[in-house]
């Protein structure tokens, strides 16, 4: 007898994402956490969207996730960054108040029906079946057999309770074994002095799952009062701000309310920062974490870049009710009083006011690897996982992938096959793709150059691409459903019709007052049931905002329909090759015409298809070659054992 | 090589340097349609739907880029499934020699074909269930044998000047990548945002060595196929006792034909490892002699499909009308030598007067060439045997002005003198192909510098023409961009 269907562990961003896609799929969910100061918390950068990241926000609005519709009321300035390059790299982010977008999680997890969130630590997970004896020996890589196949059946809480459920999402963030280092000092700790989740961390390995340590660091934050802006420059949002969630495409949503300030460091402060490095843990040899690349520290960017005078800081405000600014590119774990130092030797901020100091942050986390596509646990069925616990970094992948979570949690239960959107579809697909055949060696962060087929996977396009499938799966609403399709028609009649059409629809458009009272005319219901052939009026009668989202997608596909073309034929050979799946059961240790290390890698990681089988380091096309003669060997002999 | 096992691919199925006939063979989907591009009937509309199954056609191949026609030759499409691959297969039987073979495939690449991977026939035809194995494991072992002879061929290539100019175009695009990719996804990075991209610079460096590579691929053909040499010169200056001499001097390979179109005398020489086709255009003009225009222009296509062509001239008489007429025929851009024959005897022509006969030429070359000479032979070429059967001079050759001729020969072929490409020779079709396929991309990269609106669209182009280059060598590995990304900039948050 159960108690939820689905239990979610953990409600920051991805946890929030899991818990609402599963709720909004009619499932009982209990969201878990272990303060409420976590919930939706955005430890580091205050921020939302970014380059790649801002394509991510867009689907998950377009499948019906929450993130979008939340920083389009949280915001309080907001860019279009990379505007100078063309469409395809066009990434919205907006500074976020911290503080409002965590009350505003807050309040759509209390109006969500069907949604319980609770304060508690969970230290353990429940599974039946199987060998359920805790077993050192027992890897939770090895791909289990039918018989003896374990599956989640719900937690154990501190103090002993234990609550049950069909499924489970497990969404720790960096609280797992949680290690903080400024200087060479380590406390046990979660990000921004919350507790760590040290239990559950152990109880996971006890129980087969192999953990391990990533890290990432975050800056100082100053108070903006002691800041001397006039040396900086100032950045300001774009004006009219371009909202992020679909369902506020042509509306105003209210304009910027914050700048951000542009200043540099100096000869002075690297000196201060080279002098006192052998102080802080990684280059006094204490970290064990591997850190990302992409985010430098401060230390990193002097010791390795030691050509350049000066780094950029970029000082972003962290809300309207709070005077603590970050200080962007200079994240450190130098100890106290260097950082007070070193922060005081940057230009304008030489009487800067230290109200958090920077630090880094060790964590376990899971090898993705271990994951299906699904982002359920190839060891344990019904558990996913979802979020930085799977070795990725930043709010935006954290909420793709608890969306995708949540929504297979729910699929999962009720028996269905699991959602997971391809390369070709989404931004969240070449997420989950590379996180579960290729893996990753540092926290994984989604970048526009990631993605093959960036041209047709636009943030404008997100809702052509995705909200069909959103609504199918039960998530986007019929509303959102209506505008896509409605958009669509009309960029496809555009289209069609030339400049001609075009012309008539911008006169459309300067008069839409007009279509809009006749919205309610017989006349006009006649018009929306003509498919296509009246798309332009149709759209602007029943949504007269989306015009000029409309002419921007016939702008794009007209001015680059050479690449486009170009690219769809690509998307068109690339989903034949997913298209060919691989049987669960294949022996791939006794196929001879491979090379070792490919059989190594393809037993470990069982591919779904023959193109995520090509995409895995170590298998060559040639090897993908024996593998089709296999298949074809293999359907054959099936063949003439029917007969 | 194939992208995917979906492409239709194409191949030479006859093996190197042999005469007789050559088959290209097609396979795939597409490659009834192909066929019915290249493919010419007499008198009789081709259409890939109407196309006779299984049965020999006759036409010619004529390249629809430029109308030309390249060889006549016979086409069979046998339609799938009952094929050898299961799949549409066409098959192009054209006059051995790799010439004609080499123009046709290329021209099959061009209208969409492929390249096919090592064993991809016998890979296909096992797939589509046209050829039963006892053991998977055979055609499993086929393609690996086939991939580590490739595999071979590439380390073998790698201590040569090829993978070196490769590795150097490919380094040029990796920085011009990583700045790219860095533009595009740490934007604030760049305090010049919006300003210049030095990444155009770069791929326009590397775009210099692939077209130097490409422009060896003239030459390295020439290496591997040798070399087509085609005698020219007005009646009676000697031309048949020129392509004796050099049969004498160098062993045939073939025993000579009489030309496969009846009209000129072919024979396959071995001059210094180096193989060569000499084809005496002797009989053309004579021997056609009641149709003088349609000897003229066979002559005139011998010619445009040699590589090199000896202008032969009389140096016993004064230069005549005739020999007049036969230099405005030249091809002023096809590589000429000016042999000055007859040395043996009083000279009538200086080099210089011959030289401003052909101002192209290259050098001149004065030899004679012994003989019986004139009429007889030129005039009944079909009836002309070589080897054991040609006819012993009276008097010996000049041997020394014959090996000046082949020094010549051997040097056009790239032997011994610095070719393009810096030294490195791209000597197979598929190295062309891809060499062409990064030169195609980094063309459309250069069109989108120049628009300066969309340098993402152009980073696909540059990663495009990076894997096609890598396949070259054998490297596709891509993450090195990250890698190289993270090193060269000062990137985050």
């Amino acid at each position: 007898m159960c108690d939820f269907d689905v239990i979610v562990i953990g409600a920051g961003h991805a946890g929030c994402e899991a818990a609402l896609a599963a709720a909004r799929l009619g499932r009982s969910v209990l969201l878990l956490t272990m303060q409420l100061e976590s919930v939706a918390m955005m430890p580091c950068n205050p921020s939302i969207g970014g380059t790649g990241k801002g394509q991510l926000v867009k689907e998950i609005d377009a499948l019906g996730g929450e993130m979008g519709l939340l920083i389009d009321r949280c915001f309080i300035q907001s860019r279009m960054l990379n505007r100078s390059k063309g469409p395809a790299v066009h990434s919205p982010r907006a500074q976020a108040d911290k503080a409002r977008y965590r009350e505003e999680m807050l309040r759509v997890l209390e109006g969500q029906a069907g949604l319980t969130l609770r304060c508690a630590e969970v230290v353990d997970l429940l599974l039946r079946g199987g060998d359920e004896t805790p077993s050192e020996a027992r890897s939770a890589n090895a791909v289990p057999t039918a018989s003896e196949a374990r599956s989640v059946c719900g937690v154990k809480l501190a103090g002993g309770e234990e609550v049950f459920a069909g499924a489970v999402v497990v969404a720790t963030g960096t609280y797992l074994n949680g290690l903080v280092h400024i200087s060479d000092r380590a406390r046990a700790s979660g990000p921004a002095g919350l507790s760590a989740s040290v239990a559950f961390a152990e109880n996971l390995k006890r129980r087969g799952f192999a953990l391990r340590r990533f890290k990432t660091g975050t800056p100082a934050r100053v108070l903006f009062s002691s800041l001397d802006t006039s040396v900086m420059t100032e950045q300001r949002g774009d004006e009219p701000v371009e909202p992020f969630s679909f369902l506020n495409e042509g509306k105003d949503i209210g304009g910027n309310r914050a700048s951000c300030w542009l200043t540099y460091t100096n000869e002075a402060g690297h000196r201060i920062v080279r002098e006192n490095i052998e102080k802080t843990a990684p280059y006094g040899g204490h970290t064990t974490g591997t850190g990302p690349r992409y985010c430098l520290s401060i230390e990193d960017k002097v010791s390795r870049f030691p050509e350049r005078g000066r780094h950029q800081v970029f000082l972003e405000p962290e809300g309207l009710s709070t005077e603590d600014v970050y200080v962007q590119g200079m994240s450190t774990s130098l100890p106290e009083e260097i950082q007070e130092r070193f922060y005081r030797s940057i230009d304008g901020m030489a009487d800067a006011k230290l109200s958090k100091y920077g630090y880094s942050i060790e964590y376990d986390c899971i090898d993705p690897l271990t994951l299906l596509p699904s982002l359920e646990s190839r060891a344990v069925r019904g558990l996913f996982f979802a979020g930085q616990v799977n070795g990725t970094s930043g709010y935006e992948e954290a909420a793709a992938q608890g969306l995708v979570a949540g929504v297979n949690a729910a699929r999962f239960l009720g028996g269905l096959e699991p959602y997971v959107p391809d390369r070709s579809e989404a931004y969240i697909g070449v997420l989950i793709d590379d996180l579960v055949t290729k893996g990753t060696e540092e926290p994984y962060r989604i970048m526009t150059s990631r993605a093959e087929f960036r041209l047709v996977l636009r943030q404008d396009n997100a809702d052509l691409r995705l909200t069909a499938a959103g609504h199918a799966l039960g998530l986007a609403s019929e509303e959102r459903l209506r505008r896509c399709e409605a958009k669509r028609a009309a960029v496809a009649a555009l289209l069609a019709g030339g400049a001609e059409a075009e012309a008539r629809f911008v006169r459309l458009l300067s008069g839409r007052h007009a279509a809009c009272s006749a919205r309610s005319t017989p006349q006009a219901e006649e018009t929306r049931k003509t498919k296509g052939v009246f798309a332009e009026q149709r759209l602007l009668a029943e949504f007269p905002e989306l015009g000029p989202a409309v002419l921007r997608q016939v702008e794009i596909e007209r001015k680059y329909a050479g690449y486009i073309e170009k690219q769809r034929r690509q998307v068109e050979k690339f989903r034949k090759m997913e298209a060919r799946r691989l049987p669960e059961d294949l022996d791939y240790a006794a196929m001879d015409g491979l090379r070792i290390e490919a059989r190594q890698k393809l037993a470990a990681q069982r591919p779904a298809s023959l193109g995520a089988a090509s995409r895995i380091s170590g298998v060559s096309p040639a090897d993908i070659s024996v593998l089709i003669v296999y298949l074809a060997q293999r359907e054959r002999k099936q063949r003439s054992a029917n007969i | 090589m194939a992208e995917s096992e979906f492409d239709t691919i194409a191949a030479i199925s006859t093996a190197p340097g042999e005469g007789g006939i050559g088959i290209v063979r097609m396979s795939g989907a597409r490659a009834g349609e192909i066929l019915a591009r290249v493919f010419v009937r007499p008198l009789t509309a081709v259409h890939n739907e109407t196309f006779p199954d299984r049965a020999m056609v006759y036409g010619h191949v004529v390249d629809p880029g430029s109308g030309e026609v390249v060889d006549e030759v016979l086409a069979v499409l046998m339609r799938g499934p009952g094929s050898y691959t299961g799949e549409d297969v066409c098959e192009i039987q054209c006059h051995g020699g790799t010439v004609p073979l080499r123009r046709i495939l290329e021209i099959c690449y061009r209208e969409g074909a492929a390249p096919a991977a090592p064993g991809e026939f016998t890979k296909r035809a096992f797939l589509n269930g046209r050829i039963d194995l006892v053991q998977a494991g055979a055609v499993a072992d086929l393609i690996r044998a086939g991939t580590e002879r490739s595999y071979r061929a590439a380390r073998a290539q790698a201590e040569g000047r090829l993978s070196a100019r490769i590795r150097e175009a490919r380094e040029l695009l990796l920085s011009a990548l990583a700045e790219a990719v860095a533009r595009m996804d740490y934007p604030e990075a760049f305090e010049d945002e919006g300003k210049s991209l030095s990444f155009s610079g770069l791929s326009r460096e590397s775009r210099k060595i692939v077209d130097e590579l490409l422009a060896s691929v003239e030459e390295g053909r020439l290496v591997r196929d040798g070399l087509r040499v085609c005698i020219v010169g007005a009646p009676n200056v000697g031309k048949s006792s020129l392509f004796n001499a050099l049969a004498r001097e160098n062993a045939a390979i073939v025993t000579a034909v009489p030309g496969t179109t009846r009209d000129a005398l072919e024979i396959w020489l071995n001059v210094r490892g180096m193989p060569v086709m000499l084809v005496d255009t002797a009989g053309i003009r004579e021997a056609a002699g009641e149709i003088e225009a349609l000897g003229i222009e066979k002559s005139r296509e011998r010619m445009a499909a040699a590589d090199v062509l000896l202008f032969v001239l009389d140096g016993s008489r004064p230069i005549t009308d005739e020999d007049r007429a036969v230099a405005a025929d030249l091809d002023a851009g096809k590589r000429t030598f000016l042999v000055l024959n007859k040395q043996d005897l009083p000279q009538a022509v200086s080099p210089e007067e011959a030289r401003a006969l052909a101002p192209h030429a290259g050098a001149v070359i004065s030899l004679s060439a012994a003989g019986a000479d004139s009429g007889r032979q030129d005039a009944a070429p079909t009836t002309t045997t070589v080897g054991d059967g040609l006819a012993r001079p009276a008097t010996p050759d000049d041997a020394a002005g014959v090996r000046a001729l082949e020094e010549a020969l051997v040097r056009v072929a790239g032997e011994g003198a610095p070719a393009a490409g810096g030294g490195a020779l791209v000597t197979r079709a598929w190295q062309a192909e891809l060499l062409a396929r990064a030169a195609a991309e980094l063309d459309e990269a250069e069109e989108i510098f120049a628009h300066g609106d969309a340098p993402e669209f152009a980073e696909v182009n540059l990663r495009a023409a990076y894997e096609a280059l890598g396949e070259l060598i054998g490297e596709t590995y891509t993450d090195d961009i990250l890698d190289r990304v993270f090193s060269d900039f000062c990137v985050g948050k």
